[in-house]
C-alpha cells in the first residue's frame, strides 16, 4: 500500500480521512506525502496544519496557459522533474512541497477562473506524477482525489496501488461506492477498501454495512460523526480530532 | 477539449502513437504533435479524422512508410 487513492462522493469526507490517515501513518513511523489531486476544494493544506499551499505541480509544465505558448514558440521541452523516469520526494523543488513533522504535501493544480477549459491536464498530470513517484520502504503517498469518478476515466488509478472508498450516510454515496468498486476492479486494482464516515449511530452503521454487503462490498472500518471535524471544517483550520484519530488507527491496524 | 490520443491508421489497424497530446500543428512536412509533458513527434502524413467526443485523432498512414514518426514511440504505453 505505497500509493493510496482516497475516493468517494463529494462531501463524503475524503480530505478529513486523508488528514487522519496521514497523521496515523506518521505515528507509525512512515514519511507521508499527501497529494492534493482535487482541482476544486482549496483547503486541504489548512486541515494538515500548513500555513500555505505549495505551488501547483502544473507549474512544472509552464502552467495551463503558458504550456501552449511554450509549445508555439518551439522552445525546448522544460527540464522539469517530470521529464525524469523516476521522481523521489527529495527531488521535488522546494516551492512545490510543504513539509512539517514528517508529512509533506504537493498540489497538482486548481481551477482558477471561469472558461479556462476542462481539468483534463490536471488528471493527466496526477497520473504521470504518481506513475513516476518512487517511494522508499518507509514512505507512503496518500492521494486526496477529486470527487466522483472522472479520475477513473483519466486513468489516474493505473498509477497507484490501493483505493480507499469513503462512504457517508447517503443513498448516493452508497451507490457511488458500488460504482467506484467496479471501476477499480476494471483497472485491475487488487486492494480496494471501503470505510464508513460521518456515521451518527451504530444503527446507521449497520444499515450502511448491510447495503454495501448487498453490493458485494465489505467494510473494513468506520469513523463516526465527530463535532471536532465539523468545527475545524467550518473554521478552516488544523484538523485535531482525537476520537476520529483513534478510529482511523483501528482501521490502519487491519491494513498494516 | 481534452488531451487527445493519436493513432495512425495502418490499413484499418489503429496504432496508438502518442497520448496526452496537447498541441497539434500542421507543417509543410507533415503534422507536429506535442504531448502535455513536452514530447514532440513529427509525422509525414495528414490528419484523417478528429473525434472530439472520444478525444482521439487518426493520422493517415505515411506514404511509403509504416506510419512511424520521426523519433521513436513507446508502444507499451496505455491509451488514455
Amino acid at each position: 500500500m505505497k500509493k493510496i487513492s482516497v475516493c468517494g462522493k463529494g462531501g463524503s469526507g475524503k480530505s478529513s480521512v486523508v488528514t487522519l490517515l496521514a497523521k496515523e501513518m506518521r505515528e507509525r513511523g512512515y514519511r507521508v506525502l499527501v497529494v492534493d489531486s482535487d482541482e476544486s476544494n482549496p483547503g486541504l493544506y489548512r486541515m494538515l496544519g500548513f500555513e500555505k499551499r505549495p505551488d501547483p505541480l502544473l507549474g512544472l509544465v509552464g502552467g495551463k496557459k503558458n504550456v501552449f505558448r511554450t509549445f508555439s514558440e518551439e522552445s525546448e521541452p522544460s527540464q522539469s522533474i517530470l521529464t525524469q523516469e523516476e521522481i523521489r520526494i527529495v527531488d521535488l523543488p522546494p516551492q512545490y512541497i510543504v513539509e512539517m513533522d514528517g508529512i509533506g504535501m504537493v498540489c497538482i493544480g486548481k481551477i482558477l477562473q471561469s472558461l479556462e477549459g476542462c481539468a483534463c491536464p490536471m488528471g493527466a498530470l496526477s497520473r504521470e506524477f504518481l506513475k513516476r513517484l518512487r517511494l522508499q520502504e518507509d514512505e507512503v503517498a496518500i492521494v486526496d482525489m477529486e470527487a466522483g469518478i472522472e479520475h477513473f476515466g483519466r486513468g489516474v488509478e493505473t498509477s497507484i496501488d490501493s483505493v480507499l472508498i469513503v462512504v457517508e450516510p447517503s443513498f448516493d454515496s452508497l451507490e457511488l461506492a458500488d460504482k467506484i468498486n467496479t471501476l477499480a476492479t476494471e483497472v485491475g486494482m487488487d486492494n480496494t477498501w471501503t470505510i464508513l464516515n460521518k456515521v451518527m449511530s451504530e444503527e446507521i452503521a449497520l444499515k450502511m454495512r448491510d447495503e454495501l454487503e448487498k453490493k458485494g462490498i465489505s467494510v473494513i472500518g468506520s469513523v463516526g460523526y465527530d463535532p471536532d471535524i465539523f468545527q475545524a471544517g467550518l473554521e478552516g483550520r488544523l484538523l485535531q480530532a482525537s476520537k476520529s484519530e483513534r478510529e482511523m488507527g483501528k482501521i490502519l491496524d487491519q491494513l498494516l | 477539449m481534452c488531451l487527445a490520443t493519436v493513432y495512425v491508421d495502418n490499413d484499418g489497424q489503429m496504432e496508438e502513437v502518442m497520448h496526452d497530446v496537447a498541441w497539434i500543428e500542421p507543417e509543410s512536412q507533415g503534422v507536429l504533435l506535442i504531448s502535455f509533458l513536452g514530447e514532440r513527434q513529427l509525422f509525414h502524413t495528414r490528419i484523417k479524422s478528429i473525434d472530439l467526443m472520444r478525444s482521439s485523432i487518426v493520422l493517415q498512414k505515411e506514404e511509403g512508410g509504416k506510419g512511424s514518426p520521426q523519433g521513436g514511440v513507446d508502444p507499451g504505453e496505455p491509451a488514455h
